[in-house]
């Protein structure tokens, strides 16, 4: 277990080192940050200056190189639009995105998992069809349209919630519904086919015939086994969300950490992309491992090898 | 869960009558989708006040025909999601095809951090690179979305191969000396084709969502194209002022779009391989544009 | 503890969002830090770093802090801040005579060297973009406690107007601190001092004690970011907010019916124009391979110019909160010309140019345009190629974002493009935009089209030498007119408002700058 720990820290650290790597490629082949950082007065002389003064008169392997020994160092650089470091702009607006997948992913569950109930009681009756025929269609409607629903009937039409910004939770609540909508549908149909499944086995069944009541068998025995899927997939949402809720936190105008990115990307802030990557990169390798690691402790059948 | 249900018929006639006035979208549109009349701008739908059957479902910021738009929208979209899914295929299915046939070990694992790199690096970011080195187009977001889907089938492909291998028809094609290539070709190809089948389906209105969230976010198609996320996207700003169909028109033909081609799909699943849901692990953590 | 910190950890839980509700304190507008003055811009400033950053919305934060020497009147005229006169002693030199008794919101007096090392910092610091204001400067020299020589090595006569965009800063602080340190907790001279922000999202100000100037209207401001046009109307409307700034045109009829707020505006002073290649013979790029350049005969830029409707741009996108441009300096500077108008809108006499010039059938080329830098520039590519059609001009319109756009156009990668010019002054955007290329002496540095007058060159090398205002201003009409009538080197289309929505309580008249600033406030 040990060695298979070893390993797979150093399979994270090459994954990480190739991310930032390729990363770093690509934001170089997307052009000069100079020519969208400078005011369009300013003269070739000074723009040199501001290149140098930025590091990136250097060639692209030294750029790199200096980049690499201070992330090492735990310098991730300084924004090149505020001169603040790039970590902290980042960390800063963490609160705002985690307050947002925070909210939705309980809106998801909440709702989500008493419908899935609610379907599993009576399978194929009328509950269990409208609610799939309804779960389709929250995979079916994408996220950005959504939104511009959302605007149009609570903000436009009836004007009862504010279209944007980040003040109060009733500017949360759009939002966090829109990215909860998919999730409510995929809670549903999973605590649906897990219960169903759990239903039919051989103790829910003793249960029964011991004249346990419905409630309580549902609850008490089938709903507890469907409990590691859901708090598996709970976990690889949450972790989606967090670092995917771009068009979410653009057209909300939340001033979260995805939206920065957004806007550095378009600006060329380069050392904050190469924070945000780091961070997403971080993330999506331990929640992996976490899942790696559940799956071999749950699955006798999955065996690492060493 | 085993039982083969019938097809979804509503669902299957609708997508067909929308693939049907993509393929004839120049005999269907009312008018050049990007020919403009500033004059006649934000004319609304046909049925309100003001609106007039010159235009059917009215016009957007430019004067444009909103129905033109959105007929010629499904072709983009329709294009966007089976190119780009096709490319992924074939990119994946090699890949996995060969490494199943391999069987190592450690290409498992390459392949696992290979998905992790792909993940950490936004979609975005990389559609971005490609419009700054090649230019705004269709061709370059359906690439994109293609590249980015390729480890999936990669995967898929790969388990497959390795599951079946191990199967007595296999080992009996070996051991009567057919090769490597004949038994992939001619044993594994065709047991693999369902469950690739099954992704293809699910993959497709995720590939035509992401051409059009791209789209949205202004780093996809040229704007003079007719996509559906664009139009959405060059519509929202009236929203505001109360002219709602330049984007909720093509916002309801994309949602019509997807959810056909996802009933399809469900169908697919639960047609073809009915342990789908059941015995699939959770996938590796899927990288979305929420 | 940082607050970052302080809010990762209390927002861990959703409890923090919910306990967030508003305070229910009711107080006076302005007068409570639970009741501010409130101003919605559409952008947020990155920095508070007064020098880093030459961008309207950062400038408008920022000069609520910091001073800067001189300001510009609504007319586009130098007026007194921290310098309060100024005389011109030699064409290399000029002498600043500067206000007393002015300290910095950290106790520390403010002294004549703070002013001349902050010109020096704006002019030397690589990371400056206040660089092309004060280029020329070589030094200064402290003549007494209120007065200043400057030293230059070539004559500005218009460095009063370029001081509008010098802050006055505590050098000795942020020498001391470090610049980043400094920026994360600002010290200016300004009638606010700095509580607390968020970069790009809001700033909270509080009234300084120590200020020179009359006391500000409001005590309390805080300065916020609404992207969202509508959620920034529906703020003003609800009274949420004070100040809105870039109003819908569409909606100002309900900001005036709405009985609570009124719009103010005024035309801006950035240029909207279109780019042709002037210098490529073939090959320009986005035209068919070995094609002839059309933009290098005259007759076809005029064409084109006299096919754009820009009466109707203004009319139908901007529901007519632009200016149509009839030259491409627009009116607040010295050259503008109020009697110059634009060549009629005539689609005749555009074909009958293009059928002279060669192409009776007109031709294709590629127009290029950001899609999210200049208000509604992807809309107005749009409808520029729109307009081109009926005279025979193809425009495939490549609309894209600002990061991939301004690299290619540093590059000349485009043959016809849709830009943005924010002007300074008269001079400066000759040398920079029309001046014949000459990287020696800096000249022509964004001329990517490669225009080239030298009898122009020539009227306004004797403008800039020149400190008697209207021989001046003669020489730049002269040399402009030549420019924007014979030559057609750009295609002017109009200068873009500056718009606000203001709440009846409040006195706010938008500045031809753009900048908002709470200390020019005033209660009804």
């Amino acid at each position: 277990m040990g060695r298979f720990l070893l390993i797979r820290a150093a399979q994270a650290l090459f994954t990480l080192w190739v991310v930032v790597s390729l990363v770093f490629l690509l934001i170089h082949a997307t052009g000069d940050p100079i020519a969208v950082l400078a005011p369009e007065q300013m003269s070739a002389h000074s723009r040199a200056l501001l290149r140098a003064a930025l590091g990136l008169n250097r060639p692209l392997v030294v750029q790199y190189g200096r980049y690499l020994a201070g992330v090492l160092h735990g310098n991730l650089g300084v924004s090149y639009y505020s001169g603040q470091p790039a970590m902290r702009l980042i960390l800063e607006r963490v609160p705002v995105t985690l307050e947002l997948v925070g909210l939705s992913m309980g809106v998801a569950v909440g709702l989500g998992v008493p419908f899935g109930i609610w379907a599993a009681v009576r399978p194929d009756g009328v509950a269990d069809r409208v609610l799939r025929s309804l779960s389709v269609l929250g995979s079916s409607v994408p996220t950005f349209f959504l939104a511009i629903l959302l605007i149009y009937f609570f903000s436009v039409a009836f004007n009862v919630l504010p279209a944007s910004g980040a003040g109060s939770l009733r500017h949360y609540i759009m939002p966090a519904f829109t990215l909860a909508f998919f999730r409510i549908a995929l809670f549903t149909r999973l605590v649906r086919s897990t219960l169903l499944e759990t239903l039919s086995q051989n103790y829910v069944r003793t249960a029964r015939a011991k004249g346990v009541s419905e409630p309580v068998v549902i609850l008490k025995h089938a709903l507890r086994t469907a409990l590691l899927p859901l708090v598996t997939v709970f976990g690889l949402q949450f972790g989606q969300l967090f670092a995917g809720a771009v068009i979410t936190e653009t057209i909300f105008a939340l001033p979260g950490m995805n939206r920065m990115a957004l806007q550095a990307l378009y600006r060329l802030d380069y050392p904050i992309i190469l924070a945000y990557v780091l961070v997403v990169a971080a993330m999506f390798v331990v929640i992996n491992f976490l899942v790696d690691l559940a799956y071999g402790l749950l699955d006798p059948r999955v065996r690492h090898h060493g | 869960m085993g039982r083969f249900s019938r097809p979804p018929a509503v669902a299957s006639t609708i997508l067909a009558l929308l693939v049907l006035a993509a393929i004839f979208a120049p005999l269907l549109a009312p008018h050049d989708p990007q020919q403009q009349n500033l004059m006649m701008r934000l004319t609304p739908p046909a049925w309100i006040q003001g609106g007039s059957w010159t235009y059917p479902l009215g016009t957007d910021g430019l004067g444009r025909d909103v129905a033109s738009n959105m007929i010629y929208g499904l072709r983009v979209s329709l294009l966007a999601g089976i190119v780009s899914v096709a490319i992924s295929v074939v990119l994946g299915g090699v890949t996995g095809l060969v490494a199943g046939a391999a069987g190592d070990g450690w290409f498992d694992t390459i392949l696992m951090r290979l998905v992790d790199i792909q993940l950490s690096i936004p979609v975005v970011l990389i559609a971005l690179a490609v419009l700054a080195l090649t230019g705004r187009g269709l061709g370059k977001v359906i690439l994109v979305i293609g590249l980015v889907g390729w480890a999936q089938y990669a995967r898929l492909v790969r388990a497959s191969v390795l599951a079946e291998r191990q199967k007595d028809y296999v080992l009996a094609a070996r051991l009567l000396g057919a090769s490597r290539t004949r038994v992939i070709f001619r044993h594994l190809l065709p047991n693999v084709l369902g469950p690739l089948f099954v992704q293809v389906s699910v993959d497709i209105p995720r590939a035509v969502e992401l051409e059009a969230s791209l789209s949205f976010l202004g780093l996809g198609v040229a704007v003079t194209t007719p996509s559906l996320g664009l139009r959405i996207a060059q519509g929202y700003q009236y929203l505001f002022s109360g002219a709602w169909w330049p984007s909720v028109l093509p916002g309801l033909a994309l949602v019509l779009l997807v959810l056909c081609e996802n009933l399809i799909g469900d169908w697919v699943r639960d047609a073809l391989d009915p342990h789908y849901r059941r015995r699939r692990r959770p996938a590796a953590i899927e990288r979305t544009t929420a | 503890m940082p607050s970052w910190t302080t809010r990762l950890l209390g927002s861990c839980g959703i409890a923090a969002c919910l306990l967030a509700l508003p305070p229910a304190a009711h107080a006076a507008t302005g007068d409570s830090a639970q009741h501010p003055l409130v101003v919605a811009f559409k952008g947020g400033a990155t920095t508070l770093d007064p020098i880093m950053r030459s961008e309207t919305t950062t400038e408008s934060w920022q000069r609520n802090i910091f001073d800067t020497v001189t300001i510009l009147s609504p007319q586009g005229k130098p007026m007194p801040r921290i310098a309060v006169a100024w005389k011109n002693l030699a064409p290399l030199s000029w002498q600043l005579t500067l206000r007393s008794g002015v300290t910095f919101q950290n106790g520390m007096p403010m002294t004549a060297a703070d002013v001349g090392r902050s010109i020096m910092d704006a002019a030397n610091n690589p990371k400056s973009q206040m660089r092309e204001f004060v280029n020329d400067v070589t030094g200064y020299k402290v003549v007494n406690a209120t007065t200043l020589d400057v030293a230059f090595s070539r004559p500005d006569p218009l460095f009063a107007i370029h001081l509008s965009s010098i802050p006055v800063m505590p050098e000795a602080l942020i020498e001391k601190e470090g610049r980043a340190a400094f920026a994360a907790h600002p010290i200016g001279t300004g009638a606010y001092r700095f509580v607390s922000w968020l970069a790009e999202d809001h700033l909270d100000l509080r009234a300084w004690k120590g200020y020179w100037g009359k006391p500000v209207a409001f005590k309390f401001v805080r300065l916020e970011s609404i992207p969202n046009g509508a959620t920034r109307l529906a703020a003003l409307l609800s009274g949420q907010v004070e100040i809105a700034e870039k109003i819908d045109p569409e909606d100002f009829a309900r900001v005036k019916n709405s009985g609570r707020a009124h719009i103010t505006s005024i035309p801006g002073t950035r240029t909207m124009y279109l780019a042709m290649d002037d210098w490529r013979k073939t090959g320009s790029p986005g035209m068919a391979p070995g094609a002839k350049n059309p933009f290098l005969d005259p007759r076809v830029r005029k064409a084109v110019y006299e096919a754009i409707d820009v009466g109707l741009l203004r009319a139908k996108i901007f529901n007519d909160a632009a200016t149509v441009a009839t030259q491409f300096m627009p009116p607040l500077m010295e050259s503008y010309d109020p009697g110059l108008k634009r060549f009629p809108y005539s689609l005749a006499d555009a074909r009958k140019l293009l059928a002279a010039a060669g192409y009776p059938h007109g031709f294709t080329v590629r127009l290029d345009a950001t899609n999210d830098r200049y208000l509604e520039d992807s809309l107005v590519a749009q409808a520029l190629a729109g307009m081109l059609q009926p005279v025979g001009i193809t425009v495939h319109v490549n609309a894209i974002p600002k990061a991939v756009f301004f690299p290619q156009m540093n590059r000349g990668d485009f043959t016809m493009y849709l830009a943005g010019w924010g002007s300074i002054d008269p001079l400066s955007t000759w040398n920079s935009l029309f001046h014949c290329r000459d990287a020696k002496h800096g000249f022509g540095h964004v001329n990517r089209e490669h225009y080239c007058s030298q009898p122009a060159d020539a009227l306004m090398a004797k403008a800039a030498d020149s400190f008697d205002d209207t021989a001046r201003i003669k020489l730049e009409r002269a040399a402009y007119a030549i420019a924007d009538r014979k030559d057609i080197a750009y295609i002017p289309l109009y200068f873009q408002d500056e718009i606000a929505g203001v709440a009846n309580g409040v006195v706010w008249n938008e500045r031809p700058d753009g900048l908002i600033l709470a200390w020019q406030m005033q209660r009804k």
